[in-house]
């Protein structure tokens, strides 16, 4: 069975949601997560004291929720979170170390971010969700860390676990995927991607 | 003080990316924390006590001043003015 039953990958070139290219980068100035945040209509203003990589699992939690449409059944305890990466906070942490080289007047805002886990939080915040969370650094994406956790998560009384993968330091690669105990997609559902196709597909890192 | 309240108004909208709000939109009396004003919370507390060293070279030495200080826009900058004057 494929566990994956939605999923939303964001690059600097676009954002695609299940196989549907979402949003473009505009010749606008903003940053392409920027344009995104304005043109969904979000209207969440604690987004622009995010760091990069809060703004990158927001973005990509509010489009998965839109593409899958029924999250909101699910209990606030019913959402677990996997998410990883390879670079930790590293982005925010140069900016903190910056601030303070810079000013002497390091940013306590800045300093919020430099923990990587924070990104969780955010989401967990934004949609009033109590269930699990898991942060992992890893040098590549490790597939069986996501559905290991996943069942672990399930057989505790989860029903939805909203997974991510989330580099942003050096250009954005952002998946995000959900995976859910009682919906799945039959193995041989028609060019949808299982986990490993997913990684393949989008970061060629396994 | 007009003047420094709204020079202190677009400090707040840049120091604290508070990027949906014009300096028209926060009332001097309008409190910056809490519900009915700017929801402010306690990170953006941190920030202003930055801010006022920053750009007004204030030092927020007594925590218990905190509270009254940073009520509003109007305490603000009742209480730059007094430590500059």
């Amino acid at each position: 069975m494929n566990l994956v039953t939605s999923y939303c990958h964001i690059s600097g070139e676009q954002i695609e949601a299940d196989g549907r290219v979402v949003y473009r980068p505009s010749g606008d100035d903003k940053p392409f997560l920027d344009q995104v945040y304005l043109a969904a209509q979000l209207e969440y203003p604690k987004y622009h004291k995010m760091d990069l990589l809060s703004k990158a699992g927001f973005i990509g939690s509010e489009l998965l929720k839109a593409q899958h449409g029924g999250l909101s059944a699910y209990g606030d305890d019913e959402i677990g979170l996997i998410f990883a990466n390879s670079e930790s906070s590293c982005d925010t942490d140069g900016k903190f170390e910056a601030s303070y080289l810079q000013t002497h007047a390091p940013s306590p805002s800045l300093f919020v971010y430099t923990l990587p886990n924070i990104v969780m939080g955010e989401i967990a915040i934004r949609n009033k969700w109590y269930g699990e969370g898991i942060f992992g650094i890893f040098n590549r994406p490790d597939t069986a860390y996501y559905s290991d956790s996943a069942m672990t998560m399930f057989a505790k009384g989860m029903k939805a676990v909203l997974g991510g993968w989330l580099d942003v330091h050096n250009g954005l690669d952002v998946l995000l995927f959900l995976m859910e105990r009682d919906r799945r997609r039959a193995a041989d559902s028609t060019g949808y991607p299982d986990l490993e196709q997913l990684f393949e597909n989008k970061f060629n890192h396994i | 003080m007009d003047s420094l309240k709204q020079n202190l108004k677009e400090h707040i909208i840049e120091q604290l990316n508070l990027e949906e709000v014009q300096p028209a939109d926060i009332a001097d009396d309008a409190p910056l924390f809490g519900e009915g004003g700017l929801g402010l919370d306690s990170i953006d507390a941190l920030e202003l006590i930055v801010l006022l060293e920053k750009y007004y070279g204030i030092k927020v030495t007594n925590p218990e001043e905190g509270k009254s200080v940073f009520y509003s826009i109007d305490s603000m900058a009742d209480y730059i003015s007094q430590k500059i004057n």
